[in-house]
């Protein structure tokens, strides 16, 4: 039976209890690899989120619908259609806590929005070039491939990863374990969608000398939640369950390209503690296991903002820049969510190469951005592995190019390799600019920024309101470029009749980061 | 030249010389959630049609070379499960292929190669839909509405040949004519195509001239795209 042709709506049966009669074995359900990761992390084997859901909960349940989903163990119940009559007779079982409507169907791969063919190998120096946006090549000299560490890779199909020449080295016995979370059957490498075939490159690939992501080396492993057209499980049900698996089957990081937004959701929701996807994210730090999670391909839309679950405060979640102009993609979702949490936390590429086989192409979205700092942020773990998920977090906003300085566009920045090794040459010790204020200050005064070298490169800035959200933020060149010529014009001016008392102003360029509070 | 040289710099200088901002956000916690007009349940709907003739009645066109076409938006709310109010706006041409018959003969009361009639309008509907799914993408549905047209442009086009010459001309603004026309209509369809079929209880032609001559129901097939 498809989902479609199920009679009812789909809930989330939640149960009281679980059965503890039954004895849990770690050692028996968690793969090898689990163990030793919870082991380094100085985490507990036992966890009662690991513990199943009673089977006969699950069993009487299927007396009332003959529809019931997955078990979701860290929520402790099932999904099942039910209609009016079937949801009366369940909330009525003494076993039951609670019934909930799932809330939504809508995925969005975030996303495969565009593509440029290039049909030139000879290009292939790109991917040196888009790594080294993140410092790829200090990462390979000093022996960081992502060796060791173990990465899922979440998303709605893998066609052609099989046979895709980046990726077979992954066949050659890196693979771990793969399954199709949309049908609970063996994930076969066919159908339509090849959107998490590029992903996983962009995590994992390399041609030749070349590599396409930062963790060639790692172990994978792949989990498709949702297939174009047709699905036998739910949405959040299928993605839940995957995150389940991945934890069960040792994964240290996950990648997840799909996020999801639109009714009956809505953006007054994106605080974390609503979707049970965000919730999820949430659990799976807490249990080892980080989350990266692509910002969402929302800002111009009505959405605008991050999609689910990257508004969970443990899940990393990554925004795009634009190659050429160095700043967000028009595309890439806005932060910070409901409560005002910085959201996305830092930013890599979002347009990018991959190689599909025949042809150089040129992809564009939040999801491909995500996969590079996966590939990142294994690098890291390899390097120290007692990195926790939070840790890893803290250690990558530490190491992005904005630092200490961010905004609801690029979070911290992107991540920079040599900003984590401590040898970054951009920030020479010396400010780069300086906040002054107008000769007349009292009257019509105003603040503005003048450059101490770098003439007409880019000036983040910010007001920050008194409540301490980011009220305004803005990029901004002026001045000559010295590199150019280019006369960009006046430096920009605060007026202090814009400001209020208690407000602050913040200014980042080139390493030097000035706050100054409004008296 | 000079002047004017001065002026531009005087109105523009502020412009040339302005820096450049290459990102402006603001951010309101107040108004956070700002998706209460979805686009989600907007759509793009275009049809192509024609018309059912009935000579008895005096409707005199020819089908062949007579157009329906409208593009409009449709926007949706759920009214309740499987049901959903719809109210569209756009634009429509009716163009109608005269029959060359005495009874046809406007204006000029002279007989022509060949004749039409344009009708431009702004055109409305309100409708309520039924669903089989609720996922309307995969979705059989039948909507029964209602519909108003709003003429805002409508002109007789003759074409001759004389002496080897061709000949075109037109007349606006007809006096005869019915601006405001409305009528029911019904969409049956699936996913994202459907077949319309429309009844207009007006007459288009004024009272007055005695026949009704434009047909009082079309037809024809329609394609929507949601605007997602």
């Amino acid at each position: 039976m498809t989902l479609l042709s199920r009679a009812g709506e789909p809930y989330f049966i939640e149960f009281k209890s679980k059965d503890l009669a039954k004895e849990f074995k770690p050692e028996v359900y968690f793969d090898e690899k689990a163990i030793n990761n919870k082991k380094a992390l100085g985490l507990p084997l036992y966890d009662w989120y690991d513990l199943p859901v009673n089977p006969d909960f699950t069993t009487e349940l299927k007396k009332t619908s003959d529809s019931i989903g997955y078990n979701l163990r860290w929520f402790n119940g099932v999904t099942a259609y039910l209609t009016d009559h079937q949801l009366k007779r369940v909330q009525q079982l003494s076993f039951v806590k609670s019934v909930t409507p799932w809330r939504s169907e809508k995925i969005i791969s975030t996303s495969l929005q565009d593509s440029i063919n290039e049909p030139l190998r000879e290009k292939f120096d790109v991917f040196n070039w888009q790594l080294n946006t993140m410092g790829g090549d200090l990462l390979k000299s000093k022996g960081l491939n992502g060796r060791g560490v173990r990465i899922a890779i979440v998303d709605v199909g893998f066609a052609g990863a099989q046979k895709n020449i980046q990726l077979s080295h992954l066949f050659n016995g890196k693979i771990v374990d793969s399954w199709d979370f949309a049908f609970n059957k063996a994930l076969t490498f066919d159908g339509f969608s090849s959107h998490g075939t590029t992903v996983a490159s962009l995590v994992f690939g390399k041609i030749d000398t070349f590599n396409i992501g930062h963790a060639t080396e790692s172990e994978a492993l792949f989990a498709k939640m949702h297939s174009p057209g047709k699905n036998d499980k739910m949405l959040e049900e299928a993605w839940i369950k995957a995150i389940e698996w991945c934890h069960q089957k040792g994964a240290q990081l996950v990648n997840s390209s799909v996020g999801y937004v639109g009714k009956p959701h809505k953006s007054d929701m994106l605080s974390g503690d609503i979707c049970k996807m965000s919730i999820a994210g949430n659990i799976a730090a807490r249990k080892g296991m980080l989350i990266i999670n692509s910002a969402g391909n929302e800002r111009l839309s009505n959405w605008k903002r991050i999609a689910f679950p990257g508004d969970a405060d443990s899940v990393l979640t990554v925004g795009s820049i634009n190659s050429e102009t160095g700043v967000q993609s028009s595309f890439s979702s806005l932060g910070p969510t409901r409560d005002l949490r910085v959201k996305p936390n830092v930013t890599a590429l979002g347009n990018v190469y991959w190689y599909n086989g025949y042809k150089l192409k040129e992809v564009f979205g939040t999801s491909f951005s995500s996969p590079l700092v996966t590939g990142f942020v294994a690098c890291l773990l390899q390097d120290d592995s007692s990195l926790k998920p939070m840790g890893l977090i803290d250690t990558l906003q530490k190491s992005s190019t904005l630092y200490p300085y961010f905004d609801y566009s690029h979070g911290y920045g992107v991540p920079r390799a040599s900003l984590y090794f401590g040898v970054d040459s951009i920030y020479l010790g010396t400010p780069s600019i300086e906040l002054k204020k107008s000769p007349n200050y009292l009257k019509k005064g105003y603040f503005f920024l003048n450059y101490l070298t770098h003439e007409g490169s880019h000036v983040f800035y910010q007001i920050l309101d008194k409540m301490g959200y980011i009220r305004n933020y803005y990029v901004v060149r002026f001045g000559r470029d010295q590199t150019t010529g280019f006369l960009y014009g006046d430096p920009p001016k605060i007026f202090l009749n814009d400001l209020e008392k208690g407000e602050k102003i913040r200014v980042f360029h080139r390493g030097t980061f000035i706050e100054k509070e409004i008296k | 030249m000079r002047k004017s040289f001065l002026l531009f710099f005087v109105f523009f200088g502020h412009y040339l010389f302005a820096q450049d901002y290459v990102v402006e956000e603001k951010f309101d916690p107040d108004n956070y959630a700002n998706d209460s007009t979805s686009f989600e349940n907007f759509s793009l709907i275009a049809r192509w049609g024609n018309f059912v003739t009935n000579n008895s009645l005096g409707e005199l066109i020819e089908p062949i070379g007579s157009n329906y076409v409208e593009f409009k938006y449709q926007y949706y709310f759920e009214f309740f499960k499987g049901c959903k109010l719809a109210i569209g706006s756009g634009y429509s041409l009716e163009a109608f292929k005269l029959k060359n018959d005495s009874s046809t003969l406007f204006l000029d009361s002279l007989f022509h190669l060949k004749r039409k009639f344009r009708f431009h309008n702004i055109s409305t509907n309100f409708g309520i839909n039924f669903y089989s799914n609720k996922e309307q993408s995969i979705s059989s549905f039948l909507q029964f509405g209602v519909y108003y047209d709003l003429g805002f442009r409508s002109s007789y086009i003759t074409w001759d040949e004389v002496n080897e010459m061709k000949l075109r001309s037109r007349a606006t603004k007809l006096p005869f004519i019915n601006p405001y026309n409305y009528g029911f209509e019904v969409r049956l369809g699936y996913g994202r195509i459907a077949g319309f079929l429309r009844y207009r209880l007006t007459d288009k032609i004024k009272d007055g001239f005695g026949y009704r001559l434009i047909p009082i129901f079309n037809f024809g097939i329609e394609l929507e795209a949601p605007l997602e």
